[in-house]
């Protein structure tokens, strides 16, 4: 892992989504990673929204989904001022997209990943550091480091 | 959810009528500016004028937000080029297409990631031809449709007036099936249908739908006093050799039985006899009874009315009752028309554009609802849902678990069983469910399959 201190690298966040639809949104924040096929990832993280939405409420959505090529979890964020559509659980709006994309292995690790991303998000102080955050090096501070990493 | 409806023709308008009813904003495209004016006055649709598959007229009409782009035009080729520039060029994640040659259909391998990039085609033609099948093979029952890969089937028929669930309550029903997994989940009694409960009493001339393992369809049958199929070979009388005819006629001649098709189109017909291996083909008119008696329509074990004409099927079909054909089956495309084919007595109708916007609507629920089928005049819908982690439905009794009003769970399949539930049943993860539900309470129904967030 090259950037151990935050779960979501700084290069790995959009502060200005225009995206006006949950599929936009969600294609735009898996372009953020490098070196995945953005196809495969969009196809697969739209097949388990269609299971349930990841939009848990409080503007905050995490879509997510296996991808065979990965070796460990990566994780991008998309910060949306007027908010898109999602069906997320409350119905409202979601302002925060972090998408992650774990191995397909037997492993739990994505679990506690995902679990972790949750637990930030829930916080409503984190939240709103991150709407008002001015570069992403500052949002990209306000998450833990991976479950596991040696920093 | 966006959707881009391609074609404005009668499976484009009523699956964006059903769309709607789910709350989605329709975006409905076509070259005929007469056509999209009527939908737009009826309902509330955004309308787009242009060519389907063209760039510029696709980005006007909204694809880069689209989640699901639906192409039903007459064209095959304008359907499918369609899906393509939607999906290079404005990466619409789900594109449906509605391709009518048979021999594009038949090529699966057409499809997928480096291919075609189409998640589903759907065929309103060949649908209706495996509909029509299906019938036949269970000939008696007025509607048949399969559910967990082929291991549940759901039975429609109306009760006739000396049989032995005349009178009979459902709690009484399930002692008559003991031993049976059968389980009657809709019920109609003057024109109004229902879900049933334990106090429902069956009359003579209702009409029911029951799930249940297909292995017991027989028993079923037998209990409600209808015929089913007997060995031997069968003769069947088909009018209508057009696209639909011709593939019933293939599938009829798999199954070995004794087949004539009635031709209007001269070239048809001799087309026709060249592609077909034994049935009769006949180049004459479906409504000169003359030929008709030539052609023995007297004996014929079912008659199926296959033309692209409703009135030309519905007139063939009384025709055809009138020398007593057992089982006569009739292509309706017009829905105005099933109101009027029940008071004609005709009970057995098939209507390609109803099984699309079913099939359609149960793709786009693909994930949760793995299939879906409407009922009656589709106020009930029976649908199979596979339960997975993580969703509510999961591990509470029946008796205890919240549904939707009117919902009843119809059977289950677990560990390749097929089961009738009891109140002290609980669902289990991955367990196929078929339940019956007003078309209101769908998206409650729905909620109760979600997966939490958890579910990776």
């Amino acid at each position: 892992m090259s950037d151990a201190s935050s779960l979501i690298p700084a290069d790995a966040i959009l502060l200005d989504s225009q995206a006006s639809s949950k599929s936009a949104i969600i294609a735009e924040t898996i372009g953020l990673l490098p070196s995945i096929d953005p196809d495969q990832a969009l196809a697969v993280v739209m097949e388990r929204e269609k299971l349930g939405s990841t939009g848990i409420g409080h503007g905050i959505a995490i879509p997510h989904g296996r991808l065979p090529e990965l070796d460990a979890p990566v994780a991008a964020l998309s910060r949306h001022r007027q908010g898109v559509d999602f069906d997320a659980i409350d119905g409202e709006p979601v302002h925060i997209v972090v998408v992650l994309l774990a191995p397909a292995d037997e492993s739990k690790a994505h679990l506690e990943t995902l679990a972790l991303l949750a637990r930030t998000l829930q916080q409503p102080s984190v939240r709103r550091a991150i709407m008002e955050a001015e570069t992403p090096e500052a949002v990209s501070a306000l998450f833990p480091p991976p479950p596991g990493a040696d920093s | 959810m966006n959707v881009l409806i391609l074609g404005a023709g009668e499976v484009g308008s009523n699956i964006a009528r059903r769309l709607l009813v789910d709350g989605a904003n329709v975006v409905v495209v076509d070259r005929d500016a007469d056509l999209l004016r009527r939908i737009g006055d009826s309902m509330d649709v955004k309308t787009v004028c242009g060519h389907a598959s063209l760039p510029s007229v696709l980005e006007r009409a909204g694809a880069e937000d689209a989640d699901l782009l639906i192409a039903a035009t007459t064209n095959d080729e304008v359907n499918m080029l369609a899906c393509q520039v939607a999906h290079s060029l404005f990466k619409v994640p789900t594109k449906i297409a509605r391709v009518r040659e048979h021999e594009y259909v038949q090529r699966e391998e057409l499809c997928g990631r480096d291919d075609l990039p189409i998640d589903v085609i759907i065929s309103p033609e060949t649908e209706a031809a495996s509909a029509v099948v299906r019938r036949f093979r269970v000939a008696s029952a007025a509607d048949v449709q399969e559910f967990a890969d082929g291991r549940i089937t759901l039975v429609g028929l109306r009760i006739p007036p000396k049989s032995e669930l005349a009178g009979v309550s459902l709690a009484d029903f399930g002692e008559l099936m003991t031993g049976h997994a059968v389980n009657i989940v809709a019920h109609e009694h003057n024109q109004q249908w229902r879900v049933p409960s334990g106090d429902t009493v069956l009359l003579a001339g209702d009409a029911v739908y029951a799930a249940m393992d297909s292995r017991h369809v027989n028993v079923f049958l037998d209990a409600a006093g209808v015929a089913h199929e007997e060995g031997g070979r069968r003769s069947v009388m088909v009018v209508g050799g057009g696209h639909i005819g011709y593939i019933v006629a293939r599938k009829m001649e798999a199954l070995g039985v004794d087949l004539k098709v009635i031709e209007y189109d001269e070239a048809r017909a001799h087309w026709l006899a060249e592609h077909l291996d034994h049935a009769v083909v006949i180049a004459g008119n479906g409504l000169d009874r003359e030929l008709l008696e030539e052609e023995n329509i007297g004996e014929m074990d079912a008659f199926i009315a296959l033309t692209d004409d409703d009135e030309t099927n519905i007139l063939a079909s009384l025709i055809a009752r009138k020398y007593e054909v057992p089982h006569i089956l009739t292509l309706v495309n017009r829905s105005i028309y099933s109101d009027l084919i029940k008071e004609l007595g005709l009970e057995a109708t098939i209507s390609p554009r109803l099984t699309t916007v079913s099939t359609v609507m149960a793709h786009i629920r693909k994930g949760r609802i793995l299939g879906m089928y409407s009922l009656g005049d589709g106020t009930l819908e029976v649908l199979e849902a596979e339960a997975l982690e993580t969703s509510d439905i999961l591990d509470v009794p029946l008796s205890e678990l919240k549904l939707p009003k009117e919902t009843l769970i119809g059977a289950i399949l677990r560990d390749g069983e097929v089961i009738i539930p009891r109140g002290d049943t609980a669902i289990r993860a991955h367990d196929r469910i078929v339940l019956a539900t007003p078309s209101r309470s769908l998206q409650a129904v729905e909620k109760l399959f979600e997966v939490h967030l958890e579910f990776f």
